[in-house]
């Protein structure tokens, strides 16, 4: 019994080893003046409200960044779903497959000079590329699913007749 | 017919936005035409804007993404199978692994500016961030799904475990590494892009679809963008030929 909390207790040493390590080793060249010093960076994560630069708090700008993220997130989330689910169907996958997989290998970031000639320096440009980040793989996830499962499916309801 | 289905997107696509550029927007530093996108990707040679050819920028970005790639892939694999095999070794980096792995590559950026200055060091350190994870935890997904009875057959053979790590382990964990390694290369692409729009950066297909954007070169930035879709997808392919080729095994398993 004891040796098997010995051995529990020396796996959770070793969990946290190389952290402890690496933050103690952040701390001492910190003191030493290396950038940015680890007391600096848990100042402004123990004071989250507090201005920055006058860009808003820590708090501020997570808010901004998950209400964009909900945005986009959600507009990709039903559109990838409908669109994956959709891919079940071989016309449609035949139609939109092809340019969907060319689309998906230009990467998002390179959208955003585009994006912002079209849509311009706002939320609109950056919901659009947080948009295109999350749909490919809820299309990719759907059409799969929609491809494996459904095939599957079609031969159980094609037994019962329909 | 399912052939003319597959190309009638694409068709229909080229056609309204040659007829939008020219019937309804009618202005070239907004849509500009087909034409004006397909001449700039027809002759790669010609310099843009004094920062460079098409192919030129295409080469600097290609040349920049091996670098960070390569680093990766070497620390990454070989620390993937320590961690797969090892429990010890798990242990011992994990934590660090997942505090760091949720962090976007592009968050790294500038901190990456801080310790390496503007050039190669930094897009290479964001390159290697960006792909070393992917890498990482498919290499360690690819040794633990090795079969059980693989191992213990090996064992029972009298294979010692250096033997069966030779030559059990890291051939049945290779498909799942190379598709890690594919992953990566994709998101090392997207990375050295995202560092080529950096201030202070002068080359490169980023540089030059940002560059273009500055002087409202909206034809450059299309062109610039096709471009480094088209070499994602070529690169993309090489991966998948290697893999049906090399690892057509894992699908007799």
């Amino acid at each position: 019994m004891e040796e098997i909390s010995m051995i529990k207790m020396r796996k959770e040493v070793i969990k946290f080893a190389l952290p402890l390590f690496f933050f103690s080793f952040w701390a001492i060249m910190s003191l030493k003046g290396f950038k940015p010093s680890l007391f600096n960076v848990l100042l402004v994560l123990v004071h989250p409200t507090e201005d920055i630069f006058g860009i808003g708090s820590l708090v501020t700008c997570m808010v901004v960044s998950l209400k964009e993220i909900g945005i986009g997130y959600s507009v990709a989330a039903f559109a990838g779903v409908i669109l994956g689910i959709l891919f079940y169907y071989k016309t449609f996958d035949d139609f939109f497959g092809s340019t969907i997989n060319t689309l998906r290998h230009i990467p998002d970031i390179a959208w955003i000079p585009l994006l912002l000639v079209w849509a311009g320096i706002g939320i609109k440009s950056i919901v659009t590329v947080i948009f295109l980040e999350s749909f490919f793989p809820y299309r990719d996830k759907y059409g799969v699913w929609s491809k494996e499962y459904t095939t599957a499916l079609d031969r159980i309801w094609q037994v019962f007749g329909c | 017919m399912k052939r003319l289905v597959k190309i009638l997107l694409p068709i229909l696509i080229i056609i309204g936005w040659e007829a939008i550029s020219v019937f309804l927007i009618k202005n070239e530093f907004i849509l500009p035409r087909v034409e004006s996108v397909v001449f700039i990707l027809m002759h790669p040679l010609q310099d843009i804007l004094g920062c460079g050819s098409l192919a030129k920028s295409a080469v600097i970005s290609i040349k920049r993404v091996l670098i960070g790639f390569f680093i990766a892939a070497l620390v990454a694999v070989p620390l993937g199978i320590g961690m797969g095999w090892s429990e010890k070794i798990h242990d011992f980096f994990y934590s660090i692994v997942e505090l760091l792995r949720p962090v976007p590559p592009i968050a790294w950026i500038p901190l990456a500016l801080a310790w390496f200055k503007i050039g190669l060091a930094s897009i290479a350190f964001i390159i290697f961030i960006g792909a070393f994870f992917p890498i990482l935890l498919d290499t360690i997904h690819g040794v633990n799904g090795i079969r059980r009875t693989w191992v213990e057959s090996a064992y029972t053979l009298g294979a010692n475990d250096r033997l069966i790590l030779y030559k059990v382990v890291i051939p049945g964990a290779a498909p799942t590494i190379w598709t890690g390694l594919r992953v990566g290369f994709g998101i090392a692409w997207m990375c050295v892009v995202a560092a080529e729009m950096l201030p202070g950066t002068t080359s490169g297909l980023g540089y030059l679809i940002m560059y273009s954007y500055n002087w409202g070169m909206v034809d450059t930035i299309i062109a610039g963008m096709i471009t480094i879709g088209l070499i994602g997808l070529a690169m993309d392919l090489v991966f998948r030929a290697v893999e049906t080729r090399k690892f057509k095994w894992r699908r007799l398993v």
